[in-house]
């Protein structure tokens, strides 16, 4: 094709210039890196952190426990990278009591967990069946997803210039029958329906 | 499960768990703080956790996928860093696809080989509703849109997957899957112009209808120019589509939920083509069009049952209409499914399901094609199960399952596979899979007459004093084509900021469609018609590989090829085209500044030798070419977002197929496009 012969110089030039691109770029790749990544779970663990935080100050009602000691038992959805760094809170301390991580899917949200937090990936129809599900009954429902507060849930983490923050939807959590401290209620982003 | 995905996902968005990770678009981010490491954490106030700083990094979700099969997934974010205004523009990342564009208005798309406009061993899913056709059992790419932005991820699994989704299934699957509507909450507008994509529209809108319901509705329109043939000519192909439709969302109680959903399209595309006549000169060129239109309406609904289970049942119509010289088609189809996924005891993981498919396809049969009967009624019974077996918990995991499915051509056909999933350490997963698939034949394989050529008397391919009529006829006796697959794949993740995921293949095909030549004379003209067959055997086996890498938080870096050599008789004979042995596709996204982000996208496809019609050897060669796409994104304020893109920027323009039959050579042109969004 005549169209072709024209530039075809100047291709091969382009084309042997962009294949070596994309060897050198290969190379760079398949030789190991040391990358950003040192941290890479960091984020999650500093999520847990607040979620610990979190247990510490909400006031669940008595009958959401068997005894004073009883643990509270904390219900984690998402992917691997999320599940195991809250697993680095499993057995803390929060006063007399012990948190109890979970990171299986809960046969019965309102029975098991006291505290479910949803990642981002978590599939929206399952996000929903189990707001639904707790709704009205003591469960704090924390989640990374933008509509999280839309779809009803009580608590839901952002990033603001590279920080973590969170909002709270004051209606959900007293319809829970959940006291938040004062001290978290301070330093959120407070929406009501 | 489906595909030994232990972390229960897959294309199957119905059956996704609390422990879904097909989507798993997932920001991990890494504290950069010298004051605290990470045992301190815990200790620490929730004031002073708020005073840490974090930056992002975004895995891509290949990586973390524990599925037995060759998957790519296309994010949410690939889509826009694409600078894509289609789909099939989109599908040109993913490792084993060819994607070709033949004209302004036609794409072909095929996976690890066998390519052509009329591409067949494909299966396309949008939101679960099959899109091929029964007729030819390829895919009309320009009828098949949405609107980008409400895209959660497009799922890619190169490979057989027969097993779950049926016949066509043999060499990939695509699925589409839109956003859930309370994910698309509020309203969104987008237009803008361009040099070929001459203007383009969009509306959504999304809002809470009751408590629990959510909705969204969309229109949009696109305009697009016409493209070169290689003579220079204007090809005469330009098109315009509008399209609109709607998603509703609900949770009625925590033990159910539905999705209804629909589409209207109506595409008013403008074509030249060049079709036989009888009467001297002994071809016309028609420049009549086509048009297409089509509509659908689905329902789906979810019954989440004790320990886990969960029962899905799914229900479409879908209408199709399409008018062009060569074809008069309107298809009515009607799908049912019902699928149940539930564990018994702690090592296994089983889903079964039943579906049935309804198909009215009625034809007007004319000189260019001709399908008896003239209208068909088609059905095809399915039902499949599928076992994931834990042998080592977390660690090696066994899927073994089979489909048994029901045709009107074939009868019944057989298609199981068998994966193996090994997982020793997080930063390695290493799969194996043996599967066999078939492709049941078409309308048009079956009965069919194709009238494509008239060679004049005493012409260069015609010494004989009358006119020769050359075509193809389907074959009542046609059987199934049959593929084994051997697949073998490993996926490396040092990092967060770092995977890479290489799938090898060899695939052994049998009774591959052929069309011998015919010949015969009916006192007025001379005819060779290729009779479709299963005569020919072969196999294809190849490499694909996907590097994701984010070597800093502001710059990231998707790399994919594939390699395939196909050990086929003549792809003539075949009636296909060759594949490009090696291609490559390497995206760059650099985000400046918090409103300034730069994408750059080449690709390189290598040579082929195209099957076409009007050449005396019947081929077409096409040169290997490489093109790149650059996008600024400037976001002035956190709602809009303006682009300035430019497509196939190092050439005037470039040839990347040509259709069998109907058309003259086309190209592919550098152009240039704006475009605006806004999100209130």
């Amino acid at each position: 094709m005549a169209m072709k012969s024209k530039s075809a110089r100047k291709l091969c030039l382009l084309k042997s210039k962009w294949i070596l691109a994309a060897l050198l770029f290969s190379l760079c790749v398949l030789l190991p890196y040391p990358t950003v990544s040192a941290a890479n779970t960091s984020e999650y663990k500093v999520k847990a952190a607040f979620v610990l935080n979190f247990a510490l100050l909400t006031e669940w009602p008595e009958q959401s426990f068997a005894s004073e000691t009883a643990p509270i038992k904390l219900c984690v959805l998402g992917d691997r990278a999320l599940t195991q760094a809250f697993e680095s809170i499993n057995g803390k301390t929060v006063g007399k009591r012990t948190l109890q991580v979970t990171t299986t899917p809960p046969h019965d949200a309102r029975s098991s967990c006291h505290i479910i937090f949803f990642g981002k990936n978590v599939n929206t129809k399952i996000v929903l069946r189990t707001l639904t599900d707790v709704s009205g009954s003591p469960v704090l429902t924390m989640g990374e997803k933008n509509t999280f507060i839309d779809l009803g849930g009580a608590i839901h983490f952002f990033m603001e210039k590279e920080r973590l923050k969170f909002g709270v939807n004051t209606t959900v959590v007293e319809e829970q029958n959940l006291r938040l401290s004062s001290r978290l209620l301070k330093i959120a982003r407070l929406t009501s329906n | 499960m489906f595909f030994g995905l232990r972390k229960k996902s897959t294309l199957w968005n119905n059956f996704n768990t609390f422990q879904q990770i097909a989507v798993p678009l997932s920001l991990l981010m890494i504290s950069n703080v010298a004051y605290a490491n990470e045992s301190d954490l815990a200790a620490m106030s929730i004031e002073d956790l708020m005073d840490i700083q974090v930056t992002s990094v975004s895995k891509k979700p290949q990586s973390l996928s524990n599925s037995a099969a060759a998957i790519f997934v296309i994010t949410e974010d690939d889509i826009k860093q694409s600078a894509s205004t289609s789909i099939p523009e989109l599908l040109r990342m993913v490792p084993g696809l060819s994607v070709a564009r033949i004209d302004a208005n036609k794409w072909a798309i095929s996976s690890r080989g066998f390519n052509s406009r009329f591409a067949d061993k494909l299966l396309v899913l949008i939101d679960g509703r099959s899109v091929y056709n029964p007729l030819y059992s390829g895919v009309y790419w320009n009828a098949q849109d949405t609107v980008l932005e409400d895209i959660e991820r497009i799922e890619v699994i190169r490979g057989p997957g027969a097993t779950v989704w049926g016949s066509n299934a043999v060499n990939g699957v695509i699925s589409i899957i839109t956003k859930h509507a309370a994910d698309t909450l509020g309203g969104l507008v987008s237009g803008g112009v361009g040099t070929k994509e001459r203007a383009f529209a969009t509306g959504r809108y999304g809002a809470t209808i009751a408590d629990g319901i959510y909705g969204r509705f969309y229109a949009k329109g696109n305009n697009r120019d016409s493209s070169d043939l290689v003579s220079g000519q204007d090809a005469g192909d330009a098109w315009t589509t509008y399209r609109s439709g709607f998603r509703i969302d609900g949770t009625l109680s925590s033990a159910n939920s539905f999705t209804v959903q629909g589409d209207i399209y109506s595409n008013d595309i403008d074509l030249s083509s060049v079709v036989a006549d009888l009467a001297p000169p002994y071809m016309v060129f028609d420049k009549s069009g086509a048009k297409s239109s089509g509509g659908n309406i689905q329902l789906a609904w979810t019954r989440y049952l004790a320990g886990n289970s969960e029962l899905n049942i799914q229900l479409y119509y879908d209408r199709t209409n399409r008018k062009e010289i060569v074809e008069e088609e309107e298809t009515d189809t009607l799908d049912f499914e019902l699928k149940h996924h539930f564990s018994l005891g702690l090592e296994h993981d089983i889903v079964w399901g039943m579906h049935y498919r309804f198909i009215n396809d009625q034809l007007h049969n004319n000189f260019h094609l001709t399908v008896e009967p003239e209208r068909a009624e088609l059905n095809l019974f399915s039902f499949f199960v599928q076992d994931e077996y834990s042998i080592i918990d977390d660690e090696l995991f066994l899927t073994v399952g089979s489909k048994f499915e029901h045709n009107d051509y074939t009868g019944y056909e057989i298609q199981p596979s068998a994966r193996i999933l090994w997982n020793p350490e997080d930063e390695h997963i290493v799969w194996g899979a043996v599967s066999r698939a078939v492709r049941t034949p078409s309308r048009i394989e079956h009965n069919s007459t194709i009238n494509l050529l008239v060679a004049p008397p005493s012409s260069q391919r015609n010494p004989l004093p009358v006119p020769f009529l050359w075509g193809l006829k389907g074959n009542e006796k046609i059987d199934s084509q049959v593929l084994i697959a051997y697949e073998a794949g490993y996926r490396f993740i040092p990092t967060a900021a770092l995977s890479l995921d290489a799938a090898i293949f060899y695939n052994d095909y049998d009774k591959l469609r052929t069309a011998p030549a015919e010949h015969s004379f009916n006192g007025l003209y001379a005819n060779m018609y290729g009779r479709f067959s299963n005569g020919e055997e072969g196999d294809t086996h190849g490499l694909e590989l996907a590097v994701a890498w984010q070597p800093l938080s502001s710059l990231k870096i998707d790399l994919a090829y594939s390699l395939i050599f196909e050990d086929l008789p003549d792809t003539r004979d075949l009636v296909t085209s060759e594949a490009p042995t090696n291609q490559l596709s390497l995206m760059a996204n650099w985000q400046l500044t918090d409103t300034l982000a730069f994408d750059f996208w080449g690709k390189y496809v290598d040579k082929i030798r195209v099957l076409y019609a009007p050449s005396v050897d019947y081929s077409y060669q096409i040169d290997d070419y490489f093109t790149v796409d650059l996008q600024v994104t400037y976001t002035p304020f956190q709602d809009l977002e303006l682009a300035l893109v430019g497509q196939n920027l190092l050439e005037k323009n470039h040839e990347e197929f040509v259709q069998e039959f109907y058309t003259l050579p086309g190209t592919v042109a550098r152009s240039v496009y704006m475009k605006a969004t806004y999100r209130f």
